[in-house]
């Protein structure tokens, strides 16, 4: 059950680095940011942003290990303002996702390179992007402020 | 996700989509396409009004098709997008290599 109390809470979710576990997180996430106000456009923004990380741990964070998937660890912290926090980790490979070149957005359809779209989309997107190692894990924290228009 | 053929004739078919294009439900768009590739069609004009998300995973199906169909000389084209789907075009920069329609008239003109 979340927590009542209103600052500095944090909720927690952890589930296996597994393509069918997608719908978990973003029903997890999405909650949280209606709860906060977020309007219909940011929330599928929310989403896209969640979809590409998670996708990319899910893909490649464990593939030296695939026998086994890991874990992710989802945190939405709730700090008094109505900021969306997210601490996404994993224990895989060394991966910071702000190091990675954007693809080339000028290049023609046959020319055009299949993937490497989902981290600009992270960087485009988000409000607020860090990434850290610690005890060996990748630590991606991520804010989205509300856009009132 | 759902995808639903709407008309064919010879060399081009026009389908809707529906639902979310991602990570989970993109491959079924693969599937379709190639499945109505390997009948013959090289022209598709897909009706997206009923397309309420698409991340990168849906933007890298379509790619995959459009260099397909390219490169039978057909072509994949794109009527009707929703407003948050067309911002996901205009930031990767898809509006400038698959064409976009606002309406499925458009599109079939």
């Amino acid at each position: 059950m979340p927590k009542s109390r209103k600052q500095d809470t944090v909720n927690h979710l952890r589930l296996k680095a597994e393509l069918e576990n997608l719908p978990g997180f973003l029903t997890f996430v999405s909650t949280r940011a209606q709860q906060l106000g977020f309007a219909e456009k940011q929330l599928l923004e929310i989403e896209l942003v969640l979809e590409e990380i998670l996708v990319n741990i899910i893909k490649y964070a464990y593939s030296a290990e695939r026998t086994q998937a890991g874990w992710i660890d989802l945190n939405l912290k709730c700090k008094p303002d109505d900021r969306l926090h997210l601490e996404i980790r994993d224990r895989g490979a060394p991966f910071n996702p702000l190091e990675q070149a954007d693809p080339d957005l000028e290049a023609g359809l046959m020319e055009r390179p299949i993937g490497g779209l989902g981290i600009y989309f992270i960087k485009k997107l988000a409000d607020n992007l860090s990434w850290h190692r610690e005890n060996n894990e990748n630590c991606l924290n991520i804010t989205f402020a509300q856009c009132h228009v | 996700m759902e995808i639903k053929e709407l008309k064919c004739n010879a060399e081009s078919l026009t389908a809707a989509l529906s639902g979310r294009m991602d990570a989970l439900t993109a491959p079924e768009f693969t599937d379709q396409l190639e499945k109505w590739i390997a009948e013959g069609r090289i022209n598709f004009t897909i009706d997206c009004s009923q397309l309420d998300y698409i991340s990168s995973a849906g933007l890298r199906a379509l790619l995959i098709i459009a260099k397909k169909v390219g490169g039978l000389n057909g072509k994949l084209q794109l009527a009707a997008l929703q407003e948050s789907v067309q911002t996901v075009f205009e930031i990767s920069g898809f509006n400038k290599i698959i064409p976009l329609f606002a309406t499925l008239d458009d599109a079939e003109k």
